[in-house]
């Protein structure tokens, strides 16, 4: 119980210092434009957010809706990362909106919009999850309590540290806004989502593990659909061929890759593009103009340009480095802290699966996951049986109805699903819908535990993505 | 990029013209991270070797017995323990090989072994009449496959050969049904090697205590425990060494270091001069303390490498695998050495007024 | 306000007093000598004119700034934007070619440029020596790289002190003779402080000290 409240604080901490940091950049960036109207319209956008949070509490908390919420808070990341490519493209010369003058007026109303829509999924989804940590057994207000301490605590430190000292505030700004173009802008607002957009508490650190999962699934939908569409033809040599040709596009380490490469290529053009482009012009060429006024002036100009190009390349290196590190260690690294055992092969009896509660090798009642992979029609179906703090036995498929079955790890008191990460307390084991694993009717006596092998077949075509992965 | 490689240039124009006094430094330096590499790497390495002995067999546990010999028929109660993944009987006894005085007391330890388990051999497991012979003693004997030995009263052929980098490199090893004929000590064993399964070794142990009573039972812990206790008084001995090193190199380098900046006072008065600020002229001579640090820590990782490895098989026999993360762990100790010694002087001298320092003609 | 404007300015030492109260105006594009005997403060006041010192009373204003007001960091800035220093002693780094010496001075301003380097070696005669480390210059070619070197960054001011000291009596000549011709080129102001009263006549303004007070001050006519 007390890592919920640990966790609950966690996320808190994480929504409030995500806000606290983007109002930081924002407002250095904005001090450069100059309006405070903008400023205002920011601060507007924030009131909104906390408003919809506070709503949100009132909201049960839905799978369904968690996940949406999830791909929300993607999209969102996409979005902001795209416009930063942009940006970045359009500060290094390439005229992308030539022509383009929208109007003073618009910003306002956008800016309010786009900060909204830019922190609600996040904050409504940890809302979400926080209502559901708290209706664990006897943990209801200090989850929530601990929550918004979470949340509340970086605010308390700023008004008692740079409030106090109100130079603080505006050097701080100052000595951040040289760092910030609005490529940089946005840039940064893409990764502080891409690193902590999660929602689903400690299973989901980051956004990259989705990041690398949409590219997976697009890239197994697009060359299954190529394969289709060329129809390849039934010689039975080409066809094995040509599908371990596929299997490699389907396999993880393509996937991986591309998603890195995605993440890092934008950000990578932008220093090899500031660093080529050229020399920031003034009104005499390069060479030899003898000392002399336009010789020191030049220099400073060109001294200058150099400067700037180069505070502004440092967020971007910073975000390649972050990406590297947050990729190399956590994102797949999340999987391997999950306690996820081998699935030990069950076989019926005259159509029945019979699986001893306690045998030397293992002891259904430990609290611990135990995986049995089942083989029918073709397909291998697992199951999972799990003991849960009520004392009852609780026994699934490994695989929800939304998810391609990856199947779920456990960790402490939830399972989490691979695939999405979403976590699912123990304790709600046997509900059906959303990531929960599907449910099986089992009969269980004092010495085993059986399941029909027709419930298992029936259940299994409820599995999400297809029920396999070609 | 004219104005990186031209400081570049600056720097390394500067360190050639000071030749000697680099030298000194970086060997300072040199110095403190070997010393570091050396006794981090001995350390961790050493810990390795810790129980390996027993790791040799995959064994956790050890069963033996004081000043005597277990019954080999007390083995079968050790079959039903369910704790016990595996284990190896063997017995050891010192015999004479070849008449010739090869040990102490111009013996050989002798191990009979029911199989070859995880160990390193090369050629095979010996058969009835064969034995396989350890390294060091294949190296002593000048011994090849195929060759004969006297082993106690009888001639076997050498099977093969094993290295180990423990005990068995000094060692015979034959299997142990002939092991016991070859000694007189039929039916008898000297130690059981146990893999227990991880995570239950203590009740294991408890369960074997109490079916073979007269026996001792150690866990690798145990064992490993009374080496562990040594090590650490070494890996102490190793850390004062190290401090002591490190902090007379700092001592070294920072006095060379305040010379230098004495030496070149004039030329930052004249940087003062030329409307260089603190950092900026700071910067060329810092640079010039990380090339020295960074220099003398690469040279140290390899010099304390090679040392570490002399100090290993000097006195513990084989070579040691060092750790990766020693060489950038070197790198930065030179650096840290390097910068934190030039760091006073230069503030020192930075403070000066242009005008003190340049009228001082 | 004019160039340099220098009010009561006192400049106290533990040991002694080297300025007691000088009132200076200097206007732009002026070449001004000072001269007294050794002891009198001249250099003291250069120091203090071109920021390597500070007045322990007084006010000093050079080209708009109040050189009191200014941090370390901005007096930095200023010296290497608006003045430029030669010395008795050619102070240049004896590892660093004459061309390297110069970029020294454009490093510290803003970015170093060979060309623009070696062009102001050329102009000053020079073209010959680039690549030559002070140690294989004679007496007149060093003092001719510091000059090159001071006027790189288009200074306004350029402070000089006892230049021609170590130099014999042809070099003398043929240093002052640059700095006239760049002196109508750059219309930068020259404060050259000497004890020869050969050097002093070059100038279009004599300022004489004596004791750490100006004594007399007159203009030079052709």
């Amino acid at each position: 119980m007390s890592l919920f409240i640990i966790e609950a604080a966690v996320v808190g901490l994480k929504e409030a210092l995500k806000l606290w940091v983007v109002w930081l950049v924002m407002s250095a960036y904005l001090k450069d434009m100059g309006s405070p109207r903008l400023i205002r319209a920011f601060h507007m956008g924030i009131a909104l957010t906390i408003a919809l949070f506070a709503v949100s509490f009132a909201i049960a908390s839905d799978p369904y809706v968690r996940t949406v919420l999830s791909r929300l808070t993607g999209y969102t990341f996409f979005v902001f990362f795209i416009s930063s490519i942009a940006a970045l493209l359009e500060s290094t010369g390439t005229r992308l909106f030539a022509g383009l003058k929208p109007k003073e007026g618009i910003f306002r109303p956008v800016i309010a919009l786009s900060t909204v829509f830019y922190f609600s999924p996040d904050i409504i989804g940890s809302s979400m999850f926080i209502r559901e940590l708290s209706e664990m057994k006897g943990a209801y207000a200090a989850v929530y309590l601990s929550g918004f301490a979470g949340f509340a605590l970086p605010f308390l430190l700023t008004a008692l540290t740079l409030y106090k000292y109100r130079g603080g505030r505006t050097a701080a700004i100052a000595a951040i806004a040289p760092y910030f173009g609005t490529a940089q802008f946005l840039l940064f607002l893409s990764m502080v989502k891409l690193l902590g957009g999660g929602v689903k508490g400690f299973a989901e650190f980051s956004l990259i593990p989705m990041v690398q999962r949409g590219v997976m699934k697009f890239f197994h939908d697009f060359v299954h659909q190529t394969f289709v569409f060329l129809m390849v033809p039934d010689h039975p040599l080409l066809a094995t061929t040509v599908w371990n040709f596929i299997g490699i596009f389907f396999g993880p380490n393509i996937a991986m890759a591309a998603s890195l490469f995605i993440l890092l290529a934008p950000p990578l053009l932008f220093l090899l593009k500031g660093a080529t482009s050229p020399r920031g012009g003034t009104a005499t060429p390069q060479g030899a103009t003898g000392p002399g006024e336009k010789g020191a002036e030049r220099r400073k100009l060109m001294a200058s340009v150099r400067a700037d190009r180069r505070k502004k390349a440092v967020p971007v290196v910073g975000f390649i480095a972050l990406i590297l590190i947050f990729y190399f260690s956590g994102g797949t690294g999340e999987v391997s802290r999950l306690y996820n055992p081998k699935p030990k092969p069950v076989v019926e009896d005259k159509g029945v699966i019979i699986i001893p509660l306690t045998d030397p090798t293992m002891d259904l009642m430990d609290g611990m996951l135990h995986k049995f992979s089942f083989a029918a029609e073709g397909k291998t179906m697992n199951m999972l049986i799990i003991k849960k703090p009520d004392g009852k036995l609780a026994v699934c498929l490994d695989a929800c109805e939304i998810c391609p079955p990856e199947g779920y790890g456990q960790r402490e008191a939830h399972v989490v699903c691979i695939y999405c990460m979403t976590p699912i307390p123990v304790e709600t084991l046997g509900r059906p819908g959303g990531c929960n694993p599907i449910p099986l009717n089992a009969s269980i006596t004092e010495k085993d535990i059986r399941v029909d092998v027709a419930e298992i077949i029936g259940k299994w075509q409820k599995v999400g993505g297809a029920g396999s992965v070609e | 990029m004219t104005g990186r490689k031209w400081f570049y240039h600056v720097l390394t124009s500067a360190l050639r013209q000071r030749k000697g006094r680099v030298a000194v430094a970086v060997l300072s330096v040199g110095i403190a991270s070997t010393v570091v590499v050396s006794a981090v790497g001995l350390s961790s390495g050493i810990r390795r070797l810790l129980g390996g002995e027993l790791k040799a067999y995959g064994a956790n546990m050890i069963v033996s017995k004081k000043g005597g010999h277990i019954d080999a028929a007390m083995l079968d109660a050790l079959k039903g323990i369910a704790g016990i993944e595996e284990f190896s009987p063997q017995l050891y006894s010192p015999v004479s090989l070849n008449g010739l005085p090869v040990g102490p007391d111009g013996q050989v330890e002798m191990i009979g072994m029911t199989g070859a388990h995880s160990l390193n051999v090369s050629g095979r497991f010996p058969g009835e009449g064969e034995v396989l012979i350890g390294a060091d003693l294949r190296a002593g004997l000048g011994l090849k496959t195929g060759d004969s030995v006297k082993l106690g009263g009888s001639v076997m052929t050498v099977s093969g050969f094993v290295e180990t980098g423990g005990p068995e490199d000094k060692a015979v090893i034959l299997p142990l049904p002939s092991a016991q004929r070859l000694t007189g000590l039929e039916g008898k064993i000297s130690a059981v090697l146990i893999r227990g399964r991880p995570g239950t070794l203590d009740e294991t142990a408890k369960v074997i205590a109490s079916v073979m009573p007269d026996a001792d039972v150690k866990t690798l812990r145990q064992v490993a425990g009374a080496e562990e206790s040594f090590l650490r008084k070494i890996e102490l001995l190793l850390a004062l060494v190290t401090v002591v090193v490190v902090g007379a190199s700092a001592i070294s380098v920072s006095s060379t270091m305040s010379a230098t900046v004495l030496e070149r006072l004039r030329e930052i008065g004249l940087m003062k001069a030329l409307g260089g600020t603190k950092k900026g002229i700071g910067r060329f001579y810092l640079m010039e303390a990380v090339i020295i640090g960074a220099g003398g820590g690469t040279a140290g990782f390899l010099t304390g490498f090679v040392s570490a490895q002399a100090v290993s098989k000097g006195a513990f026999g084989s070579y040691i695998s060092m750790p990766v993360y020693l060489v950038p762990v070197s790198i930065v100790t030179g650096l840290v050495i390097a910068v934190a010694a030039s760091a006073l002087p230069l503030r020192a001298a930075l403070i000066e007024k242009p005008s003190v320092v340049l009228r001082g003609e | 306000m004019e160039l340099i404007e220098i009010k009561g300015v006192y400049k106290e030492y533990e040991t002694a007093v080297a300025l007691r109260g000088v009132d200076l105006v200097v206007g732009s594009g002026t070449w001004c000598s000072v001269v007294g005997p050794s002891g009198s403060g001249k250099s003291t006041l250069l120091n203090i004119i071109g920021g390597l010192d500070s007045p322990t009373k007084g006010q000093v204003f050079v080209d708009g700034a109040d050189l009191g007001a200014l941090s370390e960091d901005a007096l930095a800035r200023f010296r290497r934007e608006r003045i430029g220093f030669v010395f008795q002693q050619s102070y240049l780094i004896p590892y660093l070619s004459s061309v390297d010496n110069v970029m020294l001075a454009q490093y510290f301003h803003s970015m170093p440029d060979r060309l623009e380097a070696e062009e102001a070696l050329r102009r000053v005669g020079l073209a010959h020596r680039l690549g030559h480390r002070p140690g294989e210059l004679s007496g007149g070619e060093q003092q001719r790289v510091c000059i090159a070197r001071a006027l790189i960054n288009s200074p306004r001011l350029l402070l000089a002190d006892e230049p021609t000291g170590n130099l014999d009596r042809e070099n003398t000549r043929l240093m002052l003779e640059l700095l006239k011709r760049l002196h109508e080129e750059e219309r930068f102001t020259i404060i050259l402080v000497t004890h020869d009263p050969y050097v002093s006549k070059w100038a279009q303004r004599i300022v004489t000290m004596e004791d750490g007070k100006v004594i007399k001050d007159e203009p030079l006519y052709y």
